[in-house]
């Protein structure tokens, strides 16, 4: 599955991929690899950085939260999103973000396992 | 440190518990913020399902962290994009391995079995009638 494959997902309008330089320990800013759809050089780096921080957040609530607790198995988080008043931004660990039409009400679970699948685009 | 000794309101408990009639929702917790201006604490009202002890606290406090990032997040994309698409946000979406956090931006959350892949629409628009 190709960045642009995620287009014809019900809902999507808008997907980038993004690298982070030194990634691990390290915070670098987000390097947009690829883009497609409606958005804009900034918009994507500004939800690459912002779905970057929230994935760091996520991941160390999650780890705690397993850590806290008897069988809870958060961690590691797969996918965040958020639901705006018009449109939706879903994010996985192989930092694929796509922007959703929340008219459209896609199967989160189905489109999260699709971009996880999505191949490495060109940097 | 948050307490939870304050006994919930029984409709808003009532309407958390029916959470649980939802395939795939597993537990559900509520929490709000003090009043006090010196202290901006988190209390944690409500837990129930398959939950146990602190963890519906550590929730509750993660949470109000991510509605805060998430809506900074929002109004940034709206002054990128001079439209208002994306803020306010309504709930935000944890996928963690087995289970994930949906929490809805009334200060509501349910923890849901992947397993299952319950509707995250409909479980979304349930906990905005629980206030």
């Amino acid at each position: 599955m190709t960045l642009e494959d995620l287009l014809d997902q019900r809902g999507v309008v808008s997907v980038w991929q993004w690298s982070v330089p030194h990634a691990g320990r390290s915070f670098g800013t987000p390097t947009i690899r690829h883009a497609a759809g409606r958005t804009s050089p900034e918009l994507a780096e500004l939800g690459a950085i912002y779905m970057e921080l929230l994935a760091h957040l996520a991941n160390f609530e999650a780890s705690l939260l397993d850590r806290r607790s008897a069988g809870l198995e958060f961690s590691p988080v797969e996918a965040i999103a958020f639901e705006g008043s018009r449109y939706s931004v879903v994010a996985t660990g192989n930092r694929v973000a796509v922007v959703l039409d929340n008219r459209e009400r896609p199967d989160f679970w189905e489109l999260s396992e699709s971009m996880s699948r999505t191949e490495d685009s060109p940097p | 440190m948050a307490s939870n000794t304050e006994p919930p309101a029984p409709d808003g408990q009532e309407r958390l518990r029916e959470l649980l009639s939802i395939p795939g929702v597993v537990g559900a917790g509520k929490w709000q913020i003090s009043r006090d201006p010196h202290f901006h604490l988190v209390r944690y009202e409500v837990e129930i399902g398959d939950l146990s002890g602190p963890v519906g606290w550590w929730i509750s406090n993660f949470s109000e962290i991510n509605l805060m990032v998430t809506e900074a997040q929002t109004i940034d994309y709206d002054n990128e994009t001079r439209t208002r698409s994306f803020h306010p946000p309504r709930m935000l979406l944890l996928r963690g391995k087995s289970l994930s956090l949906l929490t809805h931006a009334n200060r509501v959350y349910a923890i849901l079995d992947n397993a299952r892949r319950p509707d995250v629409w409909h479980v979304a628009t349930r906990l905005e009638e629980i206030l």
